[in-house]
Formats: C-alpha cells, structure tokens, sequence
C-alpha cells in the first residue's frame, strides 16, 4: 500500500486524528509530508483542528447520555474516563447514539479503580437504561382489566409480555435519586451505600423512572424474564416476611401498578 | 459567458426557505405549525431509532415536505459501503416522501470506525474515479439521485492535483448527481485555505445545484470552523446571491446547530434569504420570457 495512495492517505490522516487519544508504537509521519500548510497554520496545526475536534464530539455526545455519572466523576475524571473508555471502545457505528453502550459495563470491569467507582457504575446502567427506553420500539399497553379478566384457573400458566420501552436497574446505591438531583439541579442525596431498585420505562413517548421495593422488583423482573404469573408470584413471596393477606396485597397493588402505567402490552 | 439556469436538471422541486428540524423545536412545530415551506433532518437521527423523534417526524412530515441529509454514507471512504445502512435511508426516505436525500462529498473512517466528522478527500484522479464509482453505486441502490455537499475543510494534501470546485465539479458530471451548495462553506474553505470563493462558485455546474444551505460560523483569525451557530454574514450572504444569479433560484436552508434559538428567530434569519430569492427568479422568469 503506497502512503500516497488513497488508501494509504485514509489510513494515515485517521491515525494521525486519533493519535493524541490512543497510546500507540507507530512513529508518527510528519503532518507536512501529506498535508500543506496555509498562510496561518502549519500542516501539524491543520490537522489538529481533527483531533480536537474528534474528542470535543464524542465527549459531548457522552457528557449528554451520562450527565450524572458525568457530575458524581467531576470534570477531570470525567474526562480520564471518557478517553479511556474511546479507546477501548471506538465508535464502528453510522449512528452516535450506540457510542455509550458499553460505558456501564467499562466502569464496573475495566476502568482504572477510584473513589465511588461501584456508583459510577451504577450510575452509568442506570443511565444507559434510559437512553434504551427512549430509543425502544413503541407498543399499546394491556387495558386496566385486563388481569381481572384472567380466569382464576389460568393464573398459574399465563405470562405477561413486557413492552420493548422497559428496563430494570438494581443498584448498590441511591442511583435513581442522584439521578434526578443532577437533572434538576438539586442537592444531592447521601452517597453511601444503600440497595436500590428501578424500573425504567416509556409512557406516552416520556422516560419514567420509577422507584421498586425488593419484592417489586423481584415480581416484575420475574414477568419480563417469562416466568408464569404463578412462578413470579412465588419468587416474590420468597421475599415476604408477614402474614399472607399483607403479602397479597402488596401483590395486588404492585400488579395494579405496572399495568397501569403500562408495562405489559399482552398476556399470553 | 455562464448562462442563467431556472431548473435543475433533476426535475426536484424548488421548495422555498427551510430550517433544520431539531429537538429544541419539537413541541413548538407540533403545536403551532410555523409557515415554515420545509424541514431538513438528519437522517441519522430517525435511522433505527423508535422514540419520540420518529413519531415527531412523522407528524411533521403530513404536513411539510421534509428533505433527508445524511453525515454517515462516507462516500470518499475506501472501507466498503454499507448497505445495511442504505436499506435504512431508503425506507426512511420512503416513509416521508423524501424529495431528496443528501450527504457530503467526505469520508468518516476507514477500518471499520467511525470518527463522525466530516473528513476531507484528496483531489486526485484515484479519489474522484473512486467517489464516482461509490455514487453511481448508491444512487442504483436508493433508486434516485442523490445531492452531495461540499464540507468545510482544514487541512489541503499535498497529493491534489487539482482545485476543489473542479473536483466537485467533475464527480457531480460523471457520478451525474445533484449538489448542495453549502455558500457558507465555501466561504470557510475559501478563509481556510486562500482561494478565491467567488471562483469556486462561478465554477459550480449550476444546473446540478438543488438546494443551498446557509449558516453561521467561528472566526479564530487563524481559521474559521464550520460551527452552524449564530447569523450568517454579510459576505455569506454575497455569495449566495451570486450563485443565485447563476442558478436562478434553489430551495435553501438556514443551518443553525449549535445555540440553537427560539423557532422565530431561526425562522427569521432563514427568511432574509427571501428577499435574494425573489429577485433571482424575477430576473429569471424575465430572462425566460425574453428568449
């Protein structure tokens, strides 16, 4: 491949955008040698209006999906974490929006350890799990009776379908509270640790985010995983401690809940 | 002497003053449906996504026209084309009725990334059989022509072997594809690299110019980025009315991305193209019925 041919020239001019962002053995080619030069800049100034540029965006791009992970980090961390995760994880997509797809998992395995580094984590699936929601397909949700009218001799084998738009985070912490003081700009809850759980979904074309308790959470995700009504109502029974008129009620007002807010598009 | 145009030879309508169709906007076109003649997106945004926007855009485009413009099909790239991604623009440009669909004469990476800028090509012989060879293939693909605009550039190689407007010129006459002339990125490039853009501009084939684009940008006096923020400037506006006079009148567009504004005020700027609109197809219809 000749470094003057077409192919030669892509390879190089993107490996000399990318070069201030990755650690890399190749020596560089002089900008002058491929580039010229204009009554202001050198070529080596030319062409570092790309690589300024390369990061300004995909950084913009993950300061909007991640404003939390973004204001919990600090700028400069932000920024560390940012380039580190580019690096490992550089965009092969036509589309910005899947850029952040693999930052939750890249804070929780790969990233270099810190302080809150387990909440930054949380933080970035709980956020993540939103920007899921609002890209997911839509799909009408199931009317208000419809789990009245199951006869009761079905409950045990059916299964409820849950819409596409629907996403649960549990997390070590207050994630889902931090969440919301950084977006409305509010004073920040505790930071320790405290077991969280949330529902994530979409109602009316709005992101909810929507506070679980364990056997909540232990009942919905039970649903969306498949198992029977029956099968879900156990594995959140497991849960209960008390007697068992409380613990069908919590059911009944958990199961209300869901279907009015429409989590559920069919019963099957 | 350069004749006066009053069509494009593609037949595309002539749509009047358009604004980008952005976020911030949404609620406002939905509820209060602006005298606005058209809307731009960018495909990207509606592409594989199921939220809100594709609903919005759906509304939109019952009741405007709306004309797709892509940052993603890499023409000058020398990874292969991605057809997943052309099935996607053709169905979208389907669902609404698209008039055209554009994207820019660049590349945004090779070797399977994607560094989502508009990167500049070298203009030599090999890049511009190259891009003509990829243009021909996507416009028997889309089944239509396509429009591809000249991008701000920042860097020039050393390997060109000619000027960019012939550059531009020639793929548009052997790819036989449509261009958007972005007035305001010539001017950047013109600024960038010292050539004179009124040149650029009384060289563009005009008959092949089916939209303008118009915008603001960032003067650093060293150089000057293609920003898409704040109004466009008087010598922008100079441009435009030259190339005017040598197409006759396009369908142009007011790119503001970045600051964006209330809707008025968007709208507002884009509407000064009005006035130099009018009088290049005044003197156009009076040219036309001289002869």
């Amino acid at each position: 491949m000749s470094a003057t041919s077409l192919v030669g020239l892509e390879r190089w001019f993107q490996a000399e955008v990318l070069r201030p962002h990755v650690r890399t053995k190749r020596a560089p080619v002089a900008a002058a040698r491929h580039l010229t030069s204009s009554r202001s800049l050198g070529a080596a100034e030319r062409i570092a209006i790309y690589q300024r540029g390369y990061m300004l965006r995909l950084q913009e791009c993950l300061q909007s999906d991640f404003p939390a992970v973004r204001r919990i980090a600090g700028e400069p961390r932000f920024e560390v974490l940012v380039r580190a995760y580019l690096e490992r994880h550089p965009s092969r997509h036509w589309s910005l929006n899947p850029l952040g797809q693999d930052f939750a998992r890249f804070l929780e395995r790969e990233a270099p350890r810190g302080p809150r580094s387990g909440l930054l984590a949380g933080l970035a699936q709980l956020e993540w799990a939103m920007q899921e929601v609002f890209e997911a397909p839509p799909a009408p949700a199931l009317a208000q009776d419809a789990l009245q009218r199951i006869a009761p001799a079905d409950w045990a084998r059916r299964r409820l379908v849950p819409i596409a738009a629907l996403r649960l985070v549990a997390c070590e912490q207050r994630c889902n509270a931090i969440a919301s003081a950084v977006r409305r700009d509010e004073p920040l809850p505790p930071l320790g640790r405290k077991r969280t759980w949330v529902v994530v979904y979409r109602k009316d074309w709005t992101v909810w985010r929507m506070d679980l308790d364990a056997l909540q959470f232990e009942l919905l995700s039970a649903l969306c995983r498949g198992r029977t009504l029956a099968q879900a109502l156990a594995a959140a029974a497991r849960l209960h401690r008390g007697p068992q008129a409380a613990l069908q009620r919590r059911i009944q007002a958990a199961c209300a809940s869901f279907v009015s807010e429409g989590l559920f598009q069919a019963v099957r | 002497m350069k004749s006066k145009q009053t069509r494009n030879r593609f037949g595309f309508p002539d749509l009047g003053i358009g604004v980008g169709l952005r976020t911030a906007h949404y609620g406002h076109v939905l509820e209060q449906r602006p005298a606005v003649d058209w809307f731009e997106i960018i495909s990207e945004n509606f592409l594989g996504t199921h939220g809100r926007p594709g609903w919005v855009l759906e509304q939109a485009a019952e009741r405007y026209p709306v004309v797709m413009h892509g940052v993603s099909l890499s023409i000058g790239s020398t990874d292969p084309l991605d057809f997943d991604y052309l099935k996607q623009l053709k169905e979208l440009a389907l669902r609404v009725r698209a008039p055209w669909l554009s994207d820019h004469l660049c590349w945004t990476g090779v070797a399977g990334r994607n560094l989502h800028d508009l990167l500049p090509l070298p203009y030599t012989e090999e890049c511009l059989r190259h891009v003509v060879r990829r243009v021909r293939t996507v416009q028997d693909f889309l089944e239509r022509p396509i429009a591809l605009e000249n991008p701000s550039t920042y860097v020039e190689f050393q390997s060109s072997s000619m000027s960019e407007w012939e550059f531009l010129a020639r793929v548009a006459e052997e790819a036989d594809c449509a261009l958007l002339l972005d007035v305001n990125n010539v001017y950047v490039s013109s600024f960038n690299h010292g050539f004179d853009a009124g040149q650029y501009v009384d060289a563009i084939p005009h008959e092949r110019v089916v939209q303008y684009h118009l915008a603001g940008h960032t003067n650093h006096g060293t150089h000057i980025i293609d920003s898409h923020n704040g109004r466009v400037i008087d010598e922008v506006w100079r441009l435009y009315e030259r190339s005017l006079s040598l197409s006759g009148g396009r369908s142009t567009l007011l790119e503001w991305d970045e600051d964006i504004p209330s809707f008025e005020e968007l709208h507002t700027e884009a509407l000064r193209a009005r006035a130099w609109l009018e009088r290049a197809r005044g003197k156009a219809r009076r040219v036309h019925v001289r002869n």
